[in-house]
């Protein structure tokens, strides 16, 4: 393989005999390979104050001076990819034969010299950008990697941003507490899972791809111990609401649109039920203002009744407004629902009168905000059954079958009387009417799983789990706020929706020049829409907006050259590893043929 | 299903590589032929796991960690029967055979969930690119065995190489010349998938990057032979230097297809397996 001496060589150039040597040609492809390497082990095109931070200010400066910081676009890479090209070119030109066999050999070193020069032309002619544009929108610019603004000679309209999702698929995930181990189980019916490096084995037993946990109401003895009533409210000849008021727990009910508010109480003696009738017995509980100074470590409550005044360590507080929900403060407080309690309070203090909001939900809601009194906080405390129902139906049940029904308007009882299962009394004179179906002196909840459709929603695993304290069975649902725990609270189950459950995204682009729309296509991932030199691709979306589509915009005038380099690259290399020994083998097999003709 | 799969076909090639180590010390004549139909065999258990595993997620199998391995492992299988036909590699299959063994092992240990492919790795170029190159490095592996071959037979004949360890080194050129072709049209598949997936053929990505140095390593490599025997070295040492530069070159490949998670610039990249 080693060539001739060529003529021009033979003229003793020393600078034409170092560039056709493939000496240079092996050290510069190390060079080149080691350069590449430096660039992956220090990050590339970061700020400067990152450098700093990760090597010291020294070692940092150094990097940048010697451009290891930004190395493919350094003058020393740009030079030793020049250098490539030099020696490509003089070495094909002085061992250029045109014979067949050097077909391979000439692809190939005039591929790299295609592909490095087109490369250049995109760098230096070519644009590559983002643009975010929404449905039904136009743009006719984009901007570059850098921020610049780039306009674009014609307009481009998004009629339509389709994403694609696949069917959710749902992981079960076994964790393991004691060994911080997370695993994916299987999801295969019957067959018993051990949970790797655990005691614990896991076997799903049933599966239903839309689940409903259904609870039931039961009555688990004739004893008192949690007694409870299903009323139901009827509007005129139908039942408006029912539902079941449990005297220990949930033992009330508000109706905002009918202005009536529903108890249920269980008393133990004749006294406690006569109270208990009477209005405002235990006075609803109402909204509280808390006052506190940090420095002094003092705190006062106070009732916020609007229009109050209160004097406490050197300030005159005053109750100038209280909404239930701070966006609807303007309608009548009957009307509000509890979505956003908040008390309005002036204080008045050393520094002059200032008014702030407090609000329940969010008590850390004024130290964000600027204020005269940063060391006064206030803080508001809203009884969740707060009502400001005018009418009151109070029932009340006690042990020898008291029973009474109290009905109350304007804070005063206005009847009250022994009420009976099964009969409807009349509410007042407002027309509705309140029936007491069911008493359960032992209430409970039955909890069981449903299958709500066949369609995949809200699937649920029945599982079996196995471990050092025996057998157990439990559902785990789907995206359940919390795991499903096996009795030793050391191995959990979770089931989980796993993986990119994004298929494709679809733009439907359409390019406008002149008024006149001159191309059309509906673009995707890998399939991008070209146009007057400009490529589109479709490249991300914006999770927080389903109609916004991020494109990438590419302009490169020298990709063609690259491809053309790459085809000849590949056909060369083909061509050398190949054809070549198979053309030798033929050729020599030919030569022998002649050779015993002679 | 997955799972006892993989335990059979690691099992095969087991037995396979005690055959051939059988088959080379006590040449019996029953394993002449046999060792080579073993290895078919084994690499048939091997093709079932990635069709049936392309069967069952609905793509080209090389979407983790896991798929890719099996399927790194077929590659090798692939291009070991390939140059055994062409060359006859002889001992070199018992530790082709122990290779895949080890991608196996290391892949039953990685997470086999099938999961939905993200947008941009739909795409028939991206199936051109993953399996040109990995048949590219199938081949390269069995060059590395071919040159680990070399050094150790270097070292034990006391640096006095006979005919038999230059045979490893003639057999390492033509098993990289096989193999080159490959890794060529892998990187280019993969410029070309990238430009039309993001409108850019090449980023200095590490995985493009690292592409690019084992490319570069291997290219230096066959450049070798013209230009050491020109220069002022000893000429029983070119054949070391040649089968080192193979070690290298092969680390490489490694290194960019496991090792670019350990890189600084990795949380950078588009491409990295995640090592969960
Ligand atoms: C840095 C620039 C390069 C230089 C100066 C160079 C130089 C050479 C020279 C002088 C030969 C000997 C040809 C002969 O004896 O007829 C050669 C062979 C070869 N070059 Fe390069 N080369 C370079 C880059 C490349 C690249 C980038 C590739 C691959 C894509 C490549 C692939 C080859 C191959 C495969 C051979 C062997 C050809 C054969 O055996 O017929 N070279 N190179």
């Amino acid at each position: 393989m080693v060539s001739k001496k060529s003529a021009v060589q033979s003229e003793g150039s020393l600078l034409w005999g170092f560039f056709t040597s493939v000496k240079l040609a092996v050290v510069l492809i190390f060079l080149i390979a080691l350069a590449c390497g430096l660039g992956t082990f220090i990050v590339q095109d970061k700020a400067p104050e990152e450098y700093k931070a990760r090597f010291g200010e020294g070692l940092a400066g150094l990097l940048q001076l010697a451009q290891f910081t930004h190395i493919f676009s350094s003058y020393w890479f740009t030079l030793l990819l020049v250098l490539v090209v030099a020696n490509l070119a003089c070495c094909t030109i002085d061992r250029w034969r045109g014979t067949l066999l050097q077909t391979g050999f000439i692809l190939t070193h005039i591929s790299i010299i295609l592909i490095l020069l087109g490369s250049i032309i995109g760098l230096r002619f070519g644009q590559k950008g983002v643009m975010w544009i929404a449905e039904g929108q136009k743009m006719e610019q984009f901007h570059l990697r850098d921020g610049t603004p780039k306009p674009l000679p014609f307009e481009i309209h998004l009629d339509a941003f389709i994403t694609e999702k696949h069917p959710p698929k749902y992981d079960l995930l076994s964790y393991v507490k004691d060994q911080h181990k997370e695993k994916s189980l299987p999801i295969e019916m019957g067959r018993p899972q051990p949970v790797p490096k655990s005691p614990y084995v896991v076997t799903i037993k049933d599966y239903i791809p839309d689940a409903a946990l259904l609870e039931e109401a039961i009555n688990t003895s004739d004893e008192v111990k949690n007694p409870a009533i299903f009323v139901q409210l009827y509007g005129s000849e139908t039942v408006a609401v029912e539902g079941w008021l449990v005297a220990n727990d949930r033992n009330w009910y508000v109706d905002r649109k009918r202005d009536l508010r529903l108890e249920y109480r269980w008393v133990t003696s004749e006294e406690e039920l006569k109270k208990a009738q009477l209005a405002n017995p235990s006075s609803p509980s109402r909204p509280k203002l808390i006052a506190r100074l940090k420095e002094k470590g003092v705190s006062q409550e106070f009732q916020a009744e609007v229009g109050k005044n209160f004097t406490w360590e050197g300030y005159n507080l005053k109750i100038l407004d209280f909404t239930l929900d701070f966006t609807q403060r303007m309608k009548p407080l009957k009307e509000q629902q509890p979505n956003n309690p908040a008390i309005q309070v002036e204080m008045d203090g050393p520094q002059g009168k200032e008014s702030r909001w407090v609000f329940a939900s969010y008590p850390d809601w004024d130290e964000m905000h600027p204020t005269k009194y940063k060391e006064l906080k206030l803080l508001c405390e809203v009884p969740q059954d707060l009502s400001f129902a005018s009418q009151q139906v109070r029932i009340l049940q006690g042990p020898n079958d008291q029973r009474l029904l109290a009905y109350i308007k304007e804070d005063k009882v206005v009847e009250s009387f022994q009420w009976e299962l099964e009969k409807k009394y009349d509410v007042g004179n407002s027309g509705q009417q309140i029936k007491v179906s069911k008493f359960y002196p032992s209430f409970g909840v039955k909890q069981s799983v449903v299958k709500r459709s066949d369609e995949l929603k809200k699937p649920a695993l029945f599982v079996e789990m196995d471990g050092p304290r025996g057998k157990t069975t439990d559902w785990v649902f789907a995206e359940a706020p919390q795991a499903t725990a096996y009795k030793d609270g050391n191995l959990f189950l979770l089931y989980k929706q796993m993986g990119e459950n994004i298929k494709d995204w679809k733009s439907k682009l359409r390019i406008v020049e002149g008024g006149k729309t001159v191309a059309e296509k509906t673009i995707e991932v890998n399939d991008p829409l070209k146009y007057g030199g400009y490529a589109f691709y479709q490249a991300s979306y914006d999770p927080q907006n389903e109609k916004l589509s991020g494109l990438q915009v590419a302009r490169d005038p020298g990709v063609l050259l690259v491809y053309i380099g790459f085809s000849s690259l590949c056909f060369g290399i083909i061509f050398i590893f190949y054809i070549k020994p198979l053309l030798r083998r033929r050729m020599t097999a030919s030569d022998a043929a002649t050779q015993e003709g002679t | 299903m997955g799972s006892i799969n993989i335990n059979i076909t690691l099992v095969a090639f087991v037995i396979v590589s005690i055959t051939y180590v059988i088959k080379e010390v006590w040449r019996p004549e029953v394993l002449r032929r046999g060792a080579v139909a073993l290895f078919v065999a084994a690499f048939l258990l091997n093709t079932v796991l990635v069709v049936n595993r392309w069967v069952e997620a609905g793509h080209a199998p090389f979407s983790n960690l896991y798929e890719s391995l099996v399927f790194y492992a077929w590659s090798v299988g692939f291009a070991y029967l390939v140059l055994e036909y062409l060359y006859g590699l002889r001992i070199v299959g018992a530790l082709a055979a122990v290779l895949i063994m080890l991608l196996l092992l290391y892949a039953s240990t990685t997470d086999e969930t099938i999961r939905p492919l993200m947008p941009a790795l739909q795409s028939n170029w991206l199936t051109i690119h993953v399996v040109t190159y990995f048949i590219g490095y199938g081949a390269l592996g069995i060059s590395f065995i071919t040159a680990l071959l070399f050094l150790g037979s270097w070292i034990r004949s006391g640096k006095n190489s006979g005919e038999t360890t230059l045979g490893f080194e003639k057999l390492s050129y033509k098993i990289v010349a096989f193999g080159f072709p490959f890794l060529t049209l892998g990187l280019v598949t993969g410029a070309v998938w990238a430009n039309k997936a993001w409108g850019t053929y090449w980023s200095w990505d590490p995985k493009e990057t690292w592409s690019l140095i084992t490319w570069l390593i291997y290219l230096g490599y066959l450049h070798l032979p013209l230009v050491l025997p020109r220069m002022n070295i000893d000429r029983a040492k070119i054949p070391l230097i040649q089968s080192s530069c193979l070690v290298l070159a092969f680390l490489a490949v490694v290194f960019t297809y496991l090792g670019l998670a350990y890189l600084p610039s990795a949380s950078d990249s588009e491409h990295i397996y995640g090592n969960k």
